[in-house]
């Protein structure tokens, strides 16, 4: 080949050898160097020169197309020999599938959650089940380690083997399988969900085991509490009168779900004296035994409430709920409405287990809240010598089951995980763990209702076919955890409360702290009988429930004693009682109400200190000086509403949180190690006013009191606004708790921060990382009427236009209406 | 500019070579693992004396279009992926939008042009050790 050419000669000195060795080696080394780079995986993340590659990369991912599932589920059913099903997706993307048989309906519901979650429910199902560090690596191993110890494998196997065992849950969870492992395998490279090829894994099959799995996750996000042995420091530490004065066992609680009516059947105890609690437990104890990631958030709760015919503009009753967990990306929940001869429900399912958790079908509905009750119980166990291989139980020493497990770790070598298992319960917490070392030979085991061979999805598949409210109280009988409270209605003008689980018989021993489990007589005595469980029906009465005690009595200390503040329930209720009647779009606006009960409250103490010194005279300074208005009439104009722009709302939640802090961590002890009293008790104490010792520090010569820690507390509260947000002004409320949903698997960049408002005792009980996942609101009209929204979106693909669409509608506190089909309609 | 190309008893015309070169890399930027490009790139430079300049722009040019082609082909889906895993939001390319895409395929370019230079660089280096050629 030779053509014609202009040769442009270049003018340059000639290179010495030497120059050009030591170019070489140089752009040798920064080659080699950015080929490590590329070539390396770090904390187990896929090489980023493989995800960047155009050939190989993640730039050939195909993202989930909702106008593909149709045609893809139509092979797989084929290839599965089942009847086909239609499918239609309403412009929120959320499926309506019809099916005239019910295996399809399931089968097609767990290919097209597959398609769109198969990530996130691989992932979640792996928590339980110890086996996160096969993805995330060894910084996972603290996770797999707890749940391996706490044995959750062995329980989600038993539920499994019962859900396959009963008639009820056997079929749906067998399609569900089927349509899940049918997705699996038609998936390629480029139809890959992205989180695999970024963790450099490739999805399992699915199994009902898995289902079981993500099942027992949820019971442990909503019980998992580590409050007995924290409550066990507190009375540790405290003197008797001290522990008296600031955990009472009242039987006058307010707001409670029911109020003064008690449960069916009660059962007059006497109360146990406390003489096995065990009081020597190491300094060294704290919550941070379980890994922060797998801590279930105090405040995973919910809000739920049924407003009766007469109380609505349409004669029929309305349904609200929104449940409060973690926030993540990609959403919790699924939407989807399931239709075919035995059913038709529309709802909220949870991706890897069939079938709608929350929803309604074309005449009920449910709501729930978590039922916040003790249902986990740590026992100190004495052991014969340093093997730990028996431990003494009615005067015997009985053997220790020990057995170990491989945990495979993601670019890293196995690792042996010891279990312990005695007839009490799983040893999770004993001396020799590398992070907690205890001094004697004892070992903390629990009893927990998650390790009861268990099939709430039994109750759940019933209540997707409920036609009546009263079809409520026969899907629950066999609901064991975790527990809850349902509240149901329906077009009929009928609403049921129930408070729905087993809960642990304890024979009058006070659940509150941690015991040595030396006789039969301090483990649990079987569970309470189901008479007991609070029961509510009404055709007039508004219910409403938002994970506070269920009803005033000493009954109620059967059930727990860490229910949530009334703040939220009394709030819903006092914005009900301002109007006669309600429509329901005007419940929208309800569940973004941003006020807090608890703000109000402080606001109403901080007013009342004003009046006196020192903190009448307080000098503030930038960013808390207000200029012309003063604090005082700041706080006067403010009324409790936490939105996005106010600024006074992030001063007194600061402020009360340093105030609060400073009291019981000089009163009661770290947070980490001990059990606070409530807000509300706080408040009940500074009402009460004759508790100086609370606020007096008898190590110093001054007398500190309410007025002064106000002060106190005040200066500290400006002092960190200052550095952290400057001088300029103090922050407005999403500066200062802005709202993060992070991704499941804790990908940077794939989560999302938005402005929402909202506190946590707000009925828009936004935390920041935490609040409501699901809102929904149904009316029961001829045709069911409904309006729901999620954090985020139908698909779980982040390069899908759908992994976040409804993030920002969310945060403004927006629904959209739901397109439900009735049978026989197009 | 027009250059002329002599390797191995071949003479090839500058704007030829150009269009041969772009076509083999993005064939190489499509087809191949990551590592193909310096690969490529360094026997290029080796058989042909490829000027090293030209190897990066050509390369970083390559792979842009070869990235652009597959976001096109896949809703740009991709570009939304690495929009969000580079954080690009935070520095005020809205996820989804075109700057954004420009921003990846212009980050994945640069990491290929950088591949490519270098080795051709390295090649380039100890080929002047040789005595030299008539090129």
């Amino acid at each position: 080949m030779k053509v014609a050419l202009k040769l442009k000669p270049k003018q340059s000195r000639p290179r010495g050898w030497r120059a050009s060795v030591l170019l070489g080696l140089a752009s040798l080394a920064a080659l080699a160097t950015t080929c490590f780079a590329l070539g390396t995986s770090f904390q187990g993340l896929s090489p980023i020169g493989r995800l960047l590659s155009p050939s190989l990369g993640l730039w050939r991912h195909q993202p989930t197309e909702i106008s593909d599932v149709s045609a893809r589920l139509k092979d797989a059913l084929a290839e599965a020999g089942l009847p086909p099903v239609s499918i239609e997706f309403d412009e929120h993307e959320v499926p309506h599938i019809k099916s005239e048989s019910d295996s399809s309906l399931y089968f097609a519901q767990g290919f097209v959650t597959a398609y769109f979650r198969l990530w996130q429910m691989d992932f979640l199902s792996r928590i339980t089940a110890g086996r996160v560090s096969e993805i995330l690596g060894s910084k996972a191993l603290p996770i797999d380690r707890f749940f391996r110890r706490m044995l959750t494998h062995e329980a989600a196997k038993a539920s499994s083997d019962l859900m396959m065992a009963d008639p009820v849950t056997r079929g749906p969870l067998f399609s569900y399988t089927k349509g899940v492992n049918a997705r699996i395998g038609q998936i390629d490279l480029s139809s890959l969900p992205v989180e695999y090829r970024i963790f450099s894994v490739l999805p399992e099959p699915w199994s009902e085991e898995r289902a079981a799995h993500l099942l027992k996750f949820m019971t442990w996000e909503l019980t998992g509490y580590l409050y007995d042995v924290r409550m066990t420091a507190s009375k540790t530490k405290l003197s008797h009168e001290l522990f008296e004065l600031l955990f009472p066992l009242s039987e006058k609680l307010k707001g409670t779900i029911l109020g003064d009516r008690k449960s069916a059947q009660t059962r007059a105890e006497p109360r146990s004296d406390s003489s096995n609690v065990v009081f020597n437990l190491p300094k060294s104890l704290g919550t941070h035994w379980i890994p922060d990631e797998v801590k279930p958030d105090p405040s995973n709760g919910s809000n739920s409430w049924a407003l009766p015919g007469p109380r609505t503009t349409t004669g029929r009753p309305l349904l609200a709920n929104d449940l409060h967990l973690g926030y993540t990306l990609p959403a919790l929940w699924f939407s989807i409405q399931l239709t075919s001869p035995t059913m038709n429900v529309y709802g909220a399912s949870l991706p890897g287990a069939p079938g709608v958790i929350v929803g309604f079908t074309e005449t009920m509905g449910w709501a729930l809240t978590n039922g916040t009750d003790d249902v986990l119980d740590w026992y100190s166990l004495r052991f014969r010598d340093e093997k730990r291989q028996e431990y003494m139980f009615e005067d015997s020493w009985r053997p220790v089951i020990t057995r170990e497990e491989v945990v495979r770790v993601a670019h890293g070598p196995d690792e042996i995980v010891q279990t312990r298992e005695t007839h009490v319960g799983p040893i999770v917490f004993e001396d020799g763990d590398t992070e907690n070392v205890i001094t004697i030979p004892a070992g903390l085991a629990a009893q927990w209702t998650g390790h009861q061979p268990s099939n709430e999805l039994r109750s759940f598949l019933l209540l997707n076919k409920a036609s009546r409210a009263n079809d409520c109280l026969a899907a629950l009988q066999t609901y064991i955890a975790p527990a809850q409270n349902f509240v149901c209605a329906d077009r009929y003008g009928k609403m049921v409360y129930k408070h729905a689980g087993l809960f642990p018989d304890r024979r009058g021993r006070d659940g509150r702290f941690v015991v040595e489990a030396l006789r039969d007589s301090d483990l649990w005595q079987g569970s309470l009988p189901p008479e007991m469980n609070p029961v509510f029906e009404s055709h007039s009465e508004t219910i409403v429930t938002a994970n506070q005690a269920p009803f005033n009595g000493a009954d109620v200390q059967k059930f727990g004693w860490f229910f949530r503040p009334p703040y939220r329930s009394l709030q819903i209720r006092k914005k009900l009682d301002a109007k006669k009647r309600w429509n329901p779009k005007e419940m929208i606006s309800l569940q973004a109400d941003t006020e807090s009960l608890l703000s109000i409250s402080f606001k109403q103490l901080v007013l009342r200190e004003m009046e006196a010194s020192p903190l009448k005279d307080l000098a503030l300074k930038p960013p808390c000086e207000t200029g012309s208005d003063s604090l005082q009439s700041t706080f006067t104009k403010w009324t409790g509403h936490h939105d996005s722009s106010n600024r006074i709302g992030s001063l007194a939640h600061r402020w009360f949180e340093i105030f609060e802090d400073e009291t019981w961590t000089r009163n009661v002890g770290s947070s980490d190690i001990t059990f606070w009293p409530s807000e509300w008790r706080l408040f009940e104490l500074i009402d009460e006013g004759a508790n100086v010792e609370i606020w007096d520090d008898a190590a110093t010569p001054e007398k500190e009191t309410l007025n002064s820690r106000l002060s106190a507390a005040l200066l500290k509260t400006c002092d960190y606004f200052e550095d952290a947000f400057g001088r300029q002004e103090v922050p407005t409320w999403s500066d200062y708790q802005p709202t993060t949903l992070n991704h499941a698997g804790r990908l940077p960049g794939l989560g999302r921060t938005v402005t929402a408002p909202g506190v946590g005792e707000s009925i828009f009980a936004n935390k920041g990382a935490h609040g409501p996942t699901w809102k929904m609101i149904v009316s029961f009209e001829d045709k069911p009427k409904a309006w729901t929204m999620i954090p985020g979106g139908q698909s779980g693909d982040p390069s899908s236009r759908s992994y976040d669409r409804l993030v920002e509608s969310w945060s403004k506190g927006e629904m959209h209406p739901v397109q439900f089909y009735m049978r026989g309609q197009k | 500019m027009i250059t002329q190309i002599k390797a191995r008893n071949l003479e090839i015309d500058g704007r030829f070579l150009y269009v041969a070169v772009f076509v083999l890399l993005s064939a190489t930027v499509s087809l191949t693992p990551w590592w193909g490009i310096p690969l490529v790139a360094g026997i290029l430079r080796l058989l042909f004396s490829v000027p090293v300049r030209w190897l990066t722009a050509l390369t970083l040019i390559s792979t842009a279009v070869v990235c652009f082609v597959r976001d096109l082909q896949n809703d740009f889906g991709p570009s939304r992926v690495f929009s969000k895993i580079f954080l690009l939001e935070s520095l005020g390319f809205p996820v989804g939008s075109e700057a954004s895409q420009l921003v990846t395929y212009a980050v994945v370019g640069f990491v290929g042009a950088w591949l490519s230079m270098m080795a051709a660089t390295t090649v380039k280096m100890f080929q002047s050790l040789r005595p030299t050629r008539a090129l």
